[in-house]
C-alpha cells in the first residue's frame, strides 16, 4: 500500500502537469468563482446598513429587500433604471460609432492603395493604449463650462463661447471619448482578419463575374463577420463596464452609469446594493457574449485564416484617396494629437483657462507649494503624495506583470500538456471568466471579500497585496492567452529530451521552458506593465492613502480641483505607456485587450 | 473552344520582372502546362490570362477576341472573360454550403432557381460528389474540397479553364487519382486548359504541351516527350530530371561517328559515345544521361567508365545506385530493375556505358545534339 502510494507520488512529481492543473484550478476557484457566488449570495443578505432601512433586522439574514429596492422601489429609477438606460444608450452609440469607423479604417489601411500605411497602423491603436479618460480630460479643457467646473475652458477663454452643460459633461463627451478609445478594437481585429483572408476567395468570385460591391457583401463581409463579432463583444462588454470616462465626465453633473453607480454604492458602504448592481452589470456583459455566440452559430464556424493566401491586390482609391486621407488625418489630429497636446499644455498653465505666454509655468511639475496655487500643493516631482503614488504604481505594475507572467506560463504549460483532458478545458475557460467581469465590479467584489481575514488569508484591505491580486486576476485572460500560445510553440520533445537526461521538472521548467518562452514572456510582461500603469477601474475602490496609485490620485486631484496635477500625472502615464508599447512592439508583442 | 494567343507579355512587380516578353500559342482544346520552379513567372502568366493581374505590356487573345492589349488599352475584367479558375487552396467560401458555392456563378448569370438546382446536381455527379449540396467546406476532406472547387468552375461551362497548382495541397495517392480524373474530365468537356505546376511528373502526365519557364522566359515549348527526351537547354534537362539526372562535363578527345570523350577534370577517364558524330576534337561539352540510360557491367569493358559503387537504394520495383567515378569526385546515378542491381555491393567496381542522352554546349547551355535515340527529335 505504502509503496504504491509512493510510486504514484513519484509519478505525479515527475510529470506534474496534473498537479499543476489541480493547483491552478483551485486558485481560480478561490479568486474568481467563489467571489462571484459570494456577491450573488451577499445581494440577498442585509448588510450593516440594513437596520437603517428596516429597523431591527440582523445584518446577514436573508432578504430580497435590496433587489426590490434596486429594481422596483420608488428610488429604483435613480439607483438603477436611469443609470441602466444611460449605460445602454452609451453602449449602443459607442458601437454604432466605433465599429463602422474602425472597420472603415481597417479596410482603408489593409485593402486599398492608401499612402502612409505604417504610420496609420501604429497611430490608430494609440487611442486604446492611452487611458480611456485622457480624451475626457482633454475634452474638459476645451469645453469646460464655467458654471459647473468653476473654471473656464479653452472655448470660453479664447472665444467667449459658453458651451451648454450637455456638451461639457455627461452623455455626449462620454460617448465620444469611449468611441475613440474603442475604435482600435475593431481596427486591430478587422485589419488582422482582412489581411489574412485568402485572396483567392475573392478572386474566384471575381472570375465568376461578381462586381466589387457584391464581393464585399457576399464574400468579404461574411468572412470577417467573426472578427466583427469579437470586436462587438469587446466593445460592448468594455463599454458597459467602463468607469474612468463616465466618472470624470459624468459624476460632476451627477450623470450616472451602472459602473459609476456601483462605485457610488461601494464607496458609500452600501455593500448589498453594490452587490445587486454588480451582479446585474456582470449579467449584462455575460449576456452580450452569449447572444453573440448564438448569433454567429457553430456549424459555419471557420478560421478565415488559411495562412498563406495569395497576395492581395490593393483597391485603387483614385479620387477618393484625398477624402480618405483627410478623414484619417482628421481623426488622428482631433482625437490623438490634439488631446495629448491639450493635456500637456494644461500642466504648464499657472491659472487654468488663461492661454497666454506669461501664464506658462513649470510650477506644477517642480515648484514648491505656494498657498495661492492649488491650495499649496507642491509640484508633482516635489509632492509627497504624487511621488508615493508613482512609487506605488511602478511597484504594482512590476509585481503584477511578474506574477501574471509566471501564472500565465504555468497555465499555458498545464493547458497544453493536458491537451484534450477536461482539466485543460476547465482551466482554459475559467481563466477567461474575468473578461466578463467589469473592472469596477472586480474591485467591489475584492473589496468586500478580502477586507477581513478569510480562512488562512489575512485581511488584505489597505495592502499592496490586494491591489496586485486584483490586477493579476483582471489580467488573467491576457496572461493565460499569451502563455498558452507561447507554450503551443514548444514541442513536448524538447522537454522530454531534457527528461531523458535526468532533469527534474523544476530544472526543466527553468532551463528549458522559461528560456524558450522568453520573448513572449517579456513582451507580455511589458504589455501587462503598461496595462496596470493605467488601470483605474479595478483599483479605485481598493486604494487607501498608503497604497494610492497614479491613476487613483488623478481621480482624487481632479475631484479636489487640482487640475494641473491630475493632468501632469496623466502625462506621465501616457509617456510610460507609449514607451512601453513601443518596447513591446520591438519585441514582437501585440496590444492586449 | 477558343485558342489562346499571348504576344510579348511583360509583367513587372516593382523592379522585379516576373514575365518577360513572353509569346505563346495554345490551340483550341489543348491542355498546356506552364512548368517551372517557384518564381519563374508561371503563376503570374496564368493570373494575367485570368485578368487578375494587369500586364505591363503585350496582348492576349482568346480566339479572335482581344482580352488584353497594352497598345489598344484593352483590359477585360476577369468576370467578363468567360474563364474558370481552380485555385491551389481550393478557395471555397467557408461561409457557404457546397450548393451555394457551386451555384454562385449561375446565380450571378441570373439562371432560374429550378435550373440551378439541376445544373448543380449534375455537375456534382460529374465530379463524383453527388448529394453533398448541404455540407460546408470545413466538413469535407481536401480531395473533396478540390472536387467541389472544380464543380464550381465547370458548372458555368467556361471555354477556358485555368488551373493554379490545384493538386499540390493533396497527398501523393490522392494526387494520382485526381490527375486521372482531371485528364478524363478534360477529354469530356474539351475546354482549352492552362495548368500551372512545379511538378514535372504532373506536367508530363496531363499535358498535350508543356512550356518550361525560368526567370519569366519560356525555355522550351513542346510535347511532353519532346521536353523530356530532348530538352533544349541545360536548365530544362536538369529540371526534367526524374528526380535527378547525370551531367558530365567532358572534353572530346577523338572526333568521329562514335567519338571518344574524357571527363573534364580527370582526363584519364575515357569513354566512347555511340552515334554522336559532329563533335570537334578538343571541344568542351556537357553530357546529359538519365539514370535509366546508363548501362553497367561488372567486368571491364572497352570504352566504358570505371566507377565505384557508393550506395545502392532499392525502392522495390527498381534500384537506384550512386556510383563515384574513379579519379574524380563526379557521381553518376544509375537506375534499373532491382534484381539486376542486387549483385552490387559497396565499393565494388563497375563499368558504365551511356546508351542515349543529350550533348550540351557548356557556355550557352544550348543543346548541341542528341545521341542513341531511335526516334528523331521532330518525331517525338
Amino acid at each position: 500500500m505504502m509503496t504504491k502510494l509512493k510510486q504514484r507520488s513519484i509519478k505525479i512529481l515527475r510529470r506534474p502537469e496534473r498537479l499543476w492543473g489541480v493547483i491552478l484550478l483551485l486558485t481560480l476557484l478561490i479568486f474568481v468563482v467563489i467571489p462571484l457566488f459570494y456577491i450573488a449570495i451577499g445581494s440577498f443578505q442585509y448588510d450593516s446598513w440594513g437596520p437603517r432601512y428596516v429597523p431591527g433586522v440582523e445584518p446577514g439574514s436573508l432578504t430580497v429587500f435590496y433587489w426590490h429596492r434596486v429594481l422596483l422601489s420608488r428610488v429604483s429609477t435613480s439607483i438603477f433604471w436611469e443609470p441602466f438606460l444611460h449605460t445602454l444608450f452609451i453602449a449602443c452609440l459607442v458601437v454604432l460609432a466605433s465599429i463602422p469607423l474602425g472597420a472603415l479604417f481597417a479596410w482603408l489601411v489593409v485593402r486599398t492603395d492608401l499612402p502612409f500605411k505604417n504610420f496609420f497602423n501604429s497611430i490608430l491603436i494609440v487611442p486604446y493604449i492611452l487611458p480611456a479618460w485622457t480624451l475626457g480630460l482633454a475634452w474638459l479643457t476645451v469645453f469646460k463650462n464655467p458654471q459647473f467646473g468653476g473654471k473656464p475652458g479653452l472655448l470660453y477663454s479664447l472665444f467667449g463661447i459658453e458651451p451648454p452643460v450637455w456638451v461639457s459633461y455627461g452623455f455626449l463627451p462620454i460617448v465620444i471619448s469611449l468611441s475613440v478609445h474603442y475604435v482600435p478594437y475593431t481596427f486591430l481585429l478587422l485589419s488582422g482578419a482582412l489581411a489574412t483572408i485568402d485572396a483567392q476567395l475573392e478572386e474566384s468570385a471575381e472570375i465568376l463575374g461578381a462586381n466589387r460591391a457584391k464581393i464585399l457583401r457576399k464574400i468579404t463581409f461574411p468572412l470577417v463577420l467573426p472578427a466583427l463579432g469579437s470586436a462587438f463583444i469587446l466593445t460592448v462588454g468594455r463599454t458597459l463596464g467602463a468607469f474612468g470616462a463616465p466618472a470624470f465626465l459624468g459624476l460632476p453633473v451627477r450623470y450616472y452609469t451602472l459602473s459609476t453607480r456601483v462605485y457610488a454604492a461601494f464607496s458609500n458602504r452600501q455593500q448589498a446594493e453594490g452587490y445587486v448592481l454588480t451582479v446585474l452589470l456582470i449579467l449584462f456583459t455575460t449576456l452580450t457574449v452569449l447572444v453573440n455566440q448564438k448569433l454567429l452559430g457553430t456549424r459555419r464556424r471557420f478560421t478565415t485564416i488559411t495562412g498563406k493566401g495569395g497576395k492581395q491586390r490593393m483597391v485603387k482609391l483614385g479620387r477618393w484617396k484625398a477624402v480618405a486621407l483627410f478623414c484619417l488625418f482628421g481623426f488622428v489630429v482631433l482625437f490623438v494629437f490634439a488631446p495629448l497636446v491639450l493635456v500637456l499644455l494644461e500642466t504648464f498653465l499657472k491659472v487654468e483657462g488663461q492661454y497666454s505666454w506669461d501664464n506658462l509655468t513649470l510650477h506644477y511639475w517642480i515648484g514648491l507649494g505656494v498657498p495661492e496655487l492649488a491650495e499649496g500643493q507642491p509640484g508633482i516631482f516635489r509632492n509627497a503624495v504624487a511621488l508615493g503614488a508613482i512609487k506605488n504604481s511602478v511597484l504594482l505594475a512590476l509585481m503584477t506583470a511578474l506574477v501574471s507572467g509566471v501564472v500565465g506560463v504555468l497555465i499555458g504549460y498545464t493547458v497544453v500538456r493536458n491537451r484534450g483532458k477536461p482539466i485543460a478545458r476547465a482551466l482554459e475557460s475559467l481563466s477567461f471568466v474575468p473578461y466578463m467581469i467589469p473592472g469596477i465590479a472586480f474591485g467591489g467584489i475584492y473589496l468586500s471579500l478580502f477586507a477581513r481575514s478569510w480562512g488562512p488569508l489575512p485581511a488584505l484591505y489597505g495592502t499592496m497585496t490586494i491591489l496586485i491580486l486584483t490586477c493579476t486576476m483582471r489580467n488573467l485572460p491576457f496572461a493565460a492567452g499569451s502563455g498558452i500560445s507561447a507554450m503551443h510553440q514548444i514541442d513536448v520533445a524538447l522537454e522530454e529530451a531534457a527528461e531523458l537526461h535526468g532533469a527534474r521538472w523544476v530544472k526543466r521548467f527553468f532551463r528549458i521552458i522559461l528560456p524558450l518562452t522568453k520573448t513572449g514572456f517579456l513582451s507580455a510582461f511589458i504589455l501587462t506593465f503598461i496595462t496596470v500603469m493605467r488601470a483605474l477601474d479595478e483599483i479605485v475602490l481598493l486604494v487607501t492613502p498608503h497604497t494610492r496609485t497614479m491613476t487613483s490620485i488623478i481621480f482624487r486631484f481632479q475631484e479636489q480641483g487640482f487640475t494641473q496635477h491630475a493632468y501632469g500625472i496623466t502625462v506621465l502615464i501616457v509617456g510610460i505607456t507609449l514607451f512601453g508599447n513601443y518596447l513591446a512592439r520591438r519585441l514582437g508583442g501585440r496590444v492586449s485587450f | 473552344m477558343p485558342d489562346i494567343a499571348i504576344h510579348d507579355l511583360t509583367k513587372k512587380f516593382g523592379h522585379v520582372l516576373a514575365v518577360k516578353e513572353m509569346s505563346l500559342e495554345i490551340k483550341d482544346g489543348e491542355f498546356v502546362t506552364l512548368l517551372g520552379p517557384s518564381g519563374c513567372g508561371k503563376t503570374t502568366t496564368l493570373r494575367c490570362l485570368a485578368g487578375l493581374e494587369e500586364p505591363d505590356q503585350g496582348e492576349i487573345y482568346f480566339g479572335s477576341r482581344c482580352v488584353f492589349s497594352s497598345k489598344k488599352g484593352i483590359m477585360i475584367p476577369p468576370g467578363a472573360r468567360g474563364i474558370g479558375m481552380v485555385f491551389q487552396n481550393y478557395a471555397l467560401w467557408p461561409h457557404m454550403t457546397v450548393f451555394q458555392n457551386v451555384a454562385f456563378g449561375l446565380v450571378q448569370k441570373g439562371m432560374p432557381k429550378e435550373q440551378i438546382r439541376r445544373e448543380v446536381a449534375s455537375i456534382l455527379e460529374l465530379v463524383g460528389m453527388p448529394g453533398y449540396e448541404n455540407r460546408y467546406p470545413s466538413e469535407l476532406s481536401g480531395g473533396q474540397q478540390q472536387r467541389v472547387a472544380l464543380a464550381r468552375v465547370l458548372v458555368t461551362r467556361p471555354q477556358i479553364v485555368l488551373f493554379d497548382e490545384p493538386l499540390s495541397n493533396l497527398d501523393a495517392k490522392l494526387r494520382m487519382t485526381l490527375r486521372a480524373e482531371l485528364k478524363r474530365l478534360h477529354a469530356e468537356i474539351k475546354a482549352t486548359s492552362v495548368y500551372v505546376t512545379h511538378d514535372q511528373l504532373e506536367a508530363l502526365t496531363l499535358s498535350t504541351r508543356i512550356a518550361v519557364m525560368k526567370d519569366g522566359v519560356v525555355q522550351q515549348y513542346g510535347s511532353p516527350q519532346e521536353v523530356y527526351h530532348f530538352p533544349s537547354n541545360l536548365f530544362v534537362a536538369e529540371f526534367m530530371g526524374n528526380p535527378t539526372t547525370n551531367m558530365l562535363p567532358c572534353i572530346v578527345k577523338v572526333a568521329g561517328p562514335s567519338p571518344v570523350l574524357s571527363i573534364k577534370n580527370a582526363l584519364q577517364n575515357e569513354f566512347v559515345l555511340p552515334h554522336a558524330e559532329g563533335l570537334v576534337e578538343g571541344q568542351e561539352v556537357i553530357i546529359n544521361v538519365r539514370p535509366e540510360d546508363v548501362v553497367f557491367y561488372i567486368a571491364p569493358q572497352d570504352g566504358t567508365l570505371a566507377a565505384k559503387v557508393f550506395a545502392s537504394l532499392p525502392t522495390g520495383a527498381e534500384c537506384i545506385v550512386y556510383a563515384r567515378l574513379q579519379d574524380s569526385n563526379i557521381e553518376v546515378v544509375l537506375r534499373g530493375p532491382e534484381e539486376e542491381m542486387q549483385c552490387l555491393h559497396l565499393d565494388q567496381l563497375v563499368w558504365l556505358g551511356f546508351k542515349r542522352g543529350n550533348i550540351f554546349e557548356p557556355q550557352s547551355g544550348r543543346l548541341l545534339r542528341s545521341f542513341g535515340f531511335c526516334l528523331e527529335r521532330n518525331e517525338a
